[in-house]
């Protein structure tokens, strides 16, 4: 106990000093959490303020907030290829800026970033990792990480998954993201590891072998008898609600009980129709992103995306002008991961492309004393601005999913034509019942709709929003014909062929 | 000279069993993660064997403040769950102790009403510190451990050196000294701070009862009801026994008290571990024995 306390200590002064966090001291913690959930079955209720520190009123985190971007902007200014021209520029001295002067650095464009990485990677990192993202808008953008960074990483996502109870330690927990999502590998690997529960990174195989390996019963000393935890894109998900429901399956044949999603939107619809095939689940989300990992939003229950201050900074800007948008207003987010957090690949003001609206406190939630935006509403370059505004994907995504004459995942496009929004989407059966369901919904969730059209075959979309669903990979055909015994399916329902399911692995 | 056996060995007994009751009914402020473990009962050990040291060595007045800040933070975190408020607590742990120091000054360490109020005060110090240790995980194999630890430690400190002795007659001169302690009027001894005498005391140590109780309530949770019972029932029958060989006057040196309870105390975990295998965490043990009330 006192070595976690002593730990504890330098853990805060880290936070309040900004100075490099001792490794040893966050395992020292980590290992203090899991003893005491052993030991006595829970944390504290004040373990959450306890690693992050005390509620800042405003002037206190703008203080923090500035002098750690100064630091940050000192090392990208000496230290990288970019940035130095880029502060010249703008008529910017590092070492004078403060939370004020922000505003005036450059926003710093994706685009930028995945041309070049390297120019983002400091002279003295030491680079261990090369991370890529997964590629569903483009190329995939590369991001630099150091061992340091790395472990950091690893930690907090066991302090996140352990205060906030993601998992239990008798919970089996299958992974079934991309395995090239190095880092959300990692963070979910460490976070369940670290709460006691057994993982299994099974990987984006096809939904026939994943709902096999849902169904499986396991005999594991102190585990629950099924996967009581599935890690996946909503996408995905919704591919696996669509197979299992035409498999036959139901709620009896599956022990899940809760789905750890991120990296896309995940809908009201398919979180509602999930339960005709799983029963009642819980969904955990949160925003996650490569470039600016370890700073992440926390979705509180009522909507909100909330940002950690001593992690990074988090702007909501005008995706045109880069100035702050109104509070309700949507815009662009733009982030800065702050040391001690990020020490090898630098970005100051780094533009997500995704899309939140402003938000001003106060907040009533649990998380209240954190800055917050709203929930993402999709990519800016799948968004449509036309001249009632904003179409975003979370607009049509949601209305789609909302109807059952939509297989899911929603397969859809969209963008701007005079007067409003073209849809297409593809559906079961393109009925005239379909449609007005679908006009419906659209209406229900303020898109102005010129038109729809309905596809059955979605090749015949034209420009597709692109899912990470179809980044599975492949297993050996050999070895489905050892999976164990599908569920019987009931008389009437379709069944697959045991080798039909598998799919090639398609990335972009 | 049985006043003064029936007062400590009392004040022992209440401090038993107030911590007892404590563990059962109510939850201390303790920090959100962490358990107590054989890294803690090390550098517990450490302490114990170097802080009389310590208090030879510095200034009475820093010796004051010390024992004062200990005996604050305790009492404060036994009395915060029982009076639902931190502002009463804080207040009356610092009346208590403020009366402490003035009886101290008004009568001398050896008055009776000093003597009242310093035991009492040490019975909320036995139940803070303990319950701190207890609900924090400590297991009864590690209180077994500090237990035959202090064996060697309290023998060779007593019996072979001379550091229990002059630190007794050290803190004497203090308020908030860590005895249960009552005149036995039976001749007197030296008053080091004057050139006269006071009565002489019968007393037991702050830390032996601490000792004691903790690993009553470690059994408890480890093994249940009849061990912790088992547990204290030894612990009072030592002090009473130690307690009384003193009283009578057959005994004019210090005792030890930890020489014959730590061996005990080692004997009861090995009988229980033999008979059930393994400890509950407790986690286990509020499962089964669910507490009556939360604080």
């Amino acid at each position: 106990m006192l070595e976690t306390a002593f730990a504890n200590l330098r853990f805060g002064a880290s936070m309040l000093f900004g100075v490099p966090f001792h490794l040893q001291s966050l395992d020292r913690i980590v290992k203090g959490m899991q003893a005491t959930i052993e030991e006595l079955g829970a944390l504290g209720d004040e373990a959450n303020a306890l690693l992050g520190g005390p509620a800042l009123d405003e002037e206190t985190r703008y203080d923090i907030q500035g002098r750690r971007f100064r630091s940050q902007a000192l090392r990208a200014a000496r230290e990288t290829a970019y940035y130095p021209e880029v502060l010249d520029k703008a008529g910017i001295d590092p070492a004078k800026l403060t939370y004020k002067d922000i505003a005036r650095v450059p926003v710093t464009a994706k685009d930028t970033l995945r041309d070049n990485p390297e120019a983002f990677v400091r002279r003295a990192a030491k680079i261990a990792t090369r991370v890529t993202t997964t590629g569903t808008t483009g190329w995939p953008t590369s991001v630099y990480f150091s061992e340091y960074e790395l472990h950091v990483i690893g930690a907090f996502a066991a302090f996140a998954f352990m205060t906030e109870r993601t998992v239990d330690p008798d919970d089996i927990v299958q992974i079934a993201i991309t395995t090239r999502a190095t880092l959300g590998m990692l963070t979910v690997t460490r976070g369940c590891t670290a709460a006691g529960a057994a993982v299994h990174p099974a990987g984006m195989l096809s939904p026939d072998h994943t709902l096999r390996l849902l169904t499986e019963k396991h005999h594991l000393p102190g585990k629950k008898p099924k996967v009581s935890a599935l890690a996946s894109y909503p996408t995905y998900f919704g591919q696996l609600v669509e197979r299992g429901l035409e498999l036959g399956y139901g709620p009896s044949d599956f022990g899940l009980e809760k789905v750890l999603t991120g990296g896309e939107l995940l809908s009201d619809g398919v979180r509602h129709r999930s339960e005709q095939l799983f029963g009642q689940l819980s969904f955990l989300q949160n925003y996650a992103l490569t470039e600016l990992t370890p700073m992440t939003g926390n979705l509180c229950p009522d909507g909100h995306l909330h940002f950690e201050p001593s992690a990074g900074i988090a702007e909501v800007l005008d995706p045109e002008s880069h100035q702050p948008v109104a509070p309700g207003e949507p815009g662009v987010l733009v982030g800065t991961v702050l040391p001690p957090y990020r020490d090898t690949t630098i970005l100051l003001r780094y533009n997500t492309e995704d899309m939140v609206r402003a938000l001003s406190g106060p907040f009533t939630c649990n998380l209240r004393n954190l800055p917050a935006t709203s929930h993402l509403l999709g990519k800016l370059r799948l968004s449509a601005r036309h001249d009632h505004g904003w179409t975003f994907t979370r607009d049509v995504l949601e209305a789609l999913e909302a109807v059952q004459a939509v297989p899911l995942p929603a397969r859809y496009g969209f963008w701007a034509v005079p007067g409003g929004v073209a849809v297409e989407a593809r559906v079961r059966s393109a009925t005239a019942q379909t449609r007005r369901a679908l006009e419906a919904q659209l209406a229900s969730r303020c898109v102005p709709l010129q038109e729809l059209r309905l596809v059955e075959d979605p090749a015949e979309l034209h420009r597709p929003v692109p899912l990470r669903c179809d980044l599975q990979e492949t297993a050996s055909h050999r070895s489905v014909g050892h999976l164990p015994a599908a569920a019987p399916a009931p008389v009437g329902a379709r069944t697959a062929e045991a080798g039909a399911g598998l799919e090639a692995a398609r990335s972009t | 000279m049985w006043e003064a056996f029936l007062v400590v060995a009392g004040y022992a007994a209440v401090s038993l069993l107030a911590g007892w009751g404590y563990f059962r009914h109510y939850r201390v402020n303790k920090p959100a993660f962490g358990v107590v473990g054989l890294p803690d009962v090390a550098i517990m050990l450490t302490f114990i064997t170097l802080v009389p040291y310590l208090y030879l060595t510095l200034p009475l007045w820093a010796v004051a403040g010390l024992l004062g800040v200990g005996v604050l933070s305790t009492t404060y975190l036994a009395l915060q769950p029982l009076l639902r408020g931190r502002w009463a607590a804080a207040l009356l742990c610092l009346g208590l102790v403020g009366a402490d120091v003035a009886l101290a000054v008004g009568q001398g360490v050896t008055g009776t009403a000093f003597l009242l109020v310093n035991d009492t005060i040490l019975v909320l110090v036995v139940v803070g510190a303990t319950n701190l240790w207890a609900q924090s995980g400590m297991k009864a194999r590690d209180a077994a451990i500090l237990g035959g630890a202090l064996t060697v430690y309290d023998t060779i400190a007593t019996w072979q050196l001379p550091v229990t002795t002059k630190l007794l007659h050290r803190l004497l001169q203090l308020p908030l000294f860590p005895l249960f302690a009552w005149p036995i009027h039976r001749g007197t001894i030296p008053d080091i701070g004057s050139a006269g005498a006071v009565p002489q005391l019968l007393s037991v140590g702050l830390g032996d009862i601490v000792i004691a109780t903790v690993f009553a309530l470690t059994m408890r949770k480890a093994f249940g009801r009849p061990a912790g019972l088992v547990a204290v029932a030894v612990a009072l029958a030592t002090v009473a026994g130690a307690l009384s060989l003193l009283s009578s006057g057959l005994v004019t040196t210090a005792i030890p008290v930890m020489t014959f309870l730590g061996p005990l105390m080692i004997v009861q975990y090995a009988y229980w571990r033999r008979t059930y295998h393994r400890e509950r965490t407790t986690w286990q043990y509020l499962q089964a024995e669910p507490q009556p009330r939360q604080a």
